[in-house]
């Protein structure tokens, strides 16, 4: 069982992957399709168009990935997908192609949550030591979960309204920066003075400290711009985009730092398409040193969506035997305690 | 030779095997639950209970479209699937040729008209009689009204077939008065018997497709890239 081979398949948003993991921890293929470019232009992911993208790629990425890791379906033990959270049509070509390639060669299947795969992107390269609490911060997630051990999540804390990443995207489009938001943010951001605006980031929900917000801090960056642009004046893009970005990593950091304090865990994992972001990983790495705390988290080609996270993922449910049935579903807004 | 008939691209979830001299098996659904929690264990139920198993299977026939995107997409997928694990040829049928199909001795003119929205259906037209089927026009998206007059231009009696009928089954007869004829419901709506006929006879005329080729007809672009190109005044392809 421990070097059981697993096939990977991830379609929740505009990334088409298959990935083959030994033993949930060894990545032996990791195939992304990515269609950044083909959305681009629309300023964001278009749910029909993904879904269209990822059923001409699907198969093709599937066979690569077998092909890369050097085996055949008939060699896997398992197949996992991602089952949600996610855009529905997009998510529906890889639990359609997954639970059919498991039908067709009798493996089994295990249905992952993405926001758990993403954590599982950290099992792949850290011997992590648990208990730890992790923060999962990308386009579409914003949570902070506890994990007593690999594969058990609860979730602490997630967000109350945008995601840390939906407002960067919608930041980088108020500033004329492009899409994807988070990239274009740091880039604008590293010519910038980052306490030329003093963006408000205090949210304490009074029931829950650990709760995110970021749709006041957005509402006042983008108030900030239109006073500016109402005056006549020349935007500072790298000023409001390096202010915004310290104003998100500031929240980020204080509510991760809270969350593993009031846990006592000394490991804090870090997860995620804005994972990738250098200065939430220094500044959070700074904080938790301060206190005694170890910051991990994966390289880059691990953070953004990938299926060798849903196959690490995936192990998990397959070594307690938590198995899919043929009538799996696509579900769009997946609850993270349901797995 | 045994081929699998899977039709996802309308509200009917339909599952079908065939041989050359027979149909074995047909599950045919027609109620609110999605294909996509419906159809693998329809599949599943239908091979055993014709004795066979996925690997007996020679060839998928899928209806590819026309149909509703997202029901064109999982029949689509759960072909290609299918075709790429047990490598064997797929076929994919047109819903409307489907639809028509199953009528080859219907004397006179076959339109079938799938809901299309936007005031719009999918729609061919055919010549039936004889026991075999004429195409006479390619599958579009068209206005209702503007479909009718092309039909009447024949001055023949038209069958009307497909889930956009007993919709506008008063509209048409209101406009083609007793040339248009109608069926009764379960001759009216897609059946995966008939597509896996037509996929049996693709086959026997070696035109089948490999999971790599195998794509669906959605016959229309997403809104998203439709409004893009209004205001950008792109080439009209698909993505
Ligand atoms: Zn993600």
């Amino acid at each position: 069982m421990k070097e059981a081979l697993i096939l990977g398949i991830e379609t929740s948003c505009d990334e088409t992957a298959a990935a083959v993991v030994a033993g949930g921890r060894q990545v032996k293929s990791n195939i992304i399709a990515s269609q950044v470019d083909i959305h681009r232009k629309f300023g964001g992911v278009v749910p029909e168009i993904a879904s269209r993208k990822h059923l001409e790629l699907i198969n093709l990425v599937v066979e690569e990935a077998l092909q890369a890791a050097g085996c055949t379906l008939a060699d896997l033990a398992c197949l996992a997908v991602t089952q949600g959270p996610g855009l529905v049509g997009a998510l529906l070509v890889g639990v359609n192609t997954a639970k059919t390639l498991a039908y067709a060669t009798g493996k089994p299947l295990v249905a992952v949550n993405h926001v758990l795969a993403h954590v599982a992107a950290n099992y792949l390269v850290h011997d992590v030591e648990f208990p730890a609490v992790c923060l999962v911060v990308s386009g579409g997630h914003t949570s902070l979960l506890y994990l007593a051990a690999r594969g058990e999540a609860e979730l602490l804390a997630s967000t109350r309204d945008d995601a840390a990443g939906e407002a960067f995207d919608k930041i980088a489009r108020v500033l004329g920066l492009g899409y994807p938001g988070g990239p274009a943010i740091e880039l604008a951001a590293r010519e910038g003075d980052a306490h030329a605006f003093a963006f408000p980031k205090a949210f304490s929900g009074q029931d829950d400290v650990l709760a995110f917000s970021f749709s006041g801090l957005k509402s006042a960056v983008i108030n900030t711009v239109h006073n500016i642009i109402q005056k006549g004046q020349k935007l500072p893009v790298a000023d409001v985009a390096a202010s915004f970005q310290q104003a998100v990593v500031d929240i980020l950091v204080e509510k991760t730092c809270l969350a593993a304090r009031s846990k006592g865990t000394k490991t804090v994992l870090l997860a995620g398409g804005v994972a990738a972001n250098l200065l939430l990983r220094e500044r959070l790495a700074a904080a938790l040193a301060a206190e005694g705390r170890s910051l991990l988290f994966p390289p880059l080609s691990l953070c953004t969506d990938n299926a060798a996270m849903v196959a690490a993922a995936g192990w998990d449910n397959y070594r307690r035997g938590q198995f899919a049935g043929l009538d799996l579903n696509a579900d769009p807004a997946l609850d993270m305690m349901r797995h | 030779m045994f081929v699998l008939g899977i039709d996802t691209a309308t509200l009917v979830c339909s599952v079908a095997v065939a041989s050359e001299d027979k149909t074995v098996a047909e599950y045919t659904l027609q109620v609110k639950k999605t294909h996509s929690q419906r159809l693998l264990p329809l599949i599943a139920a239908l091979l055993a209970d014709a004795g066979l198993t996925p690997a007996g299977l020679d060839g998928i026939a899928v209806a590819a479209g026309p149909g509703s995107f997202t029901g064109v997409r999982i029949g689509i997928v759960t072909a290609k699937a299918l075709g790429q694990a047990l490598t064997i040829p797929l076929c994919g049928i047109s819903t409307l040729e489907a639809l028509a199909a199953q009528h080859p001795w219907f004397d006179g003119l076959i339109c079938p008209v799938l809901d299309a929205r936007r005031r719009q259906v999918y729609t061919a037209l055919f010549r039936g009689g004889g026991g075999s089927l004429q195409r006479l026009a390619e599958d579009k998206a068209a206005a209702l009204p503007a479909v009718l007059e092309e039909v009447e231009a024949y001055g023949e009696k038209v069958l009307f077939v497909g889930d956009a009928v007993p919709v506008h089954q008063d509209f048409i007869r209101g406009e083609l008065g007793v040339k248009a004829c109608f069926m009764p419901p379960e001759s009216a709506i897609c059946r995966a018997a008939t597509v896996a006929r037509l996929g049996l006879e693709q086959l026997a005329r070696g035109q089948a497709a490999s999971w790599r080729e195998l794509a669906p007809r959605y016959l229309r672009q997403s809104e998203a890239e439709v409004k893009y190109r209004a205001a950008h005044g792109g080439g009209g392809q698909c993505l």
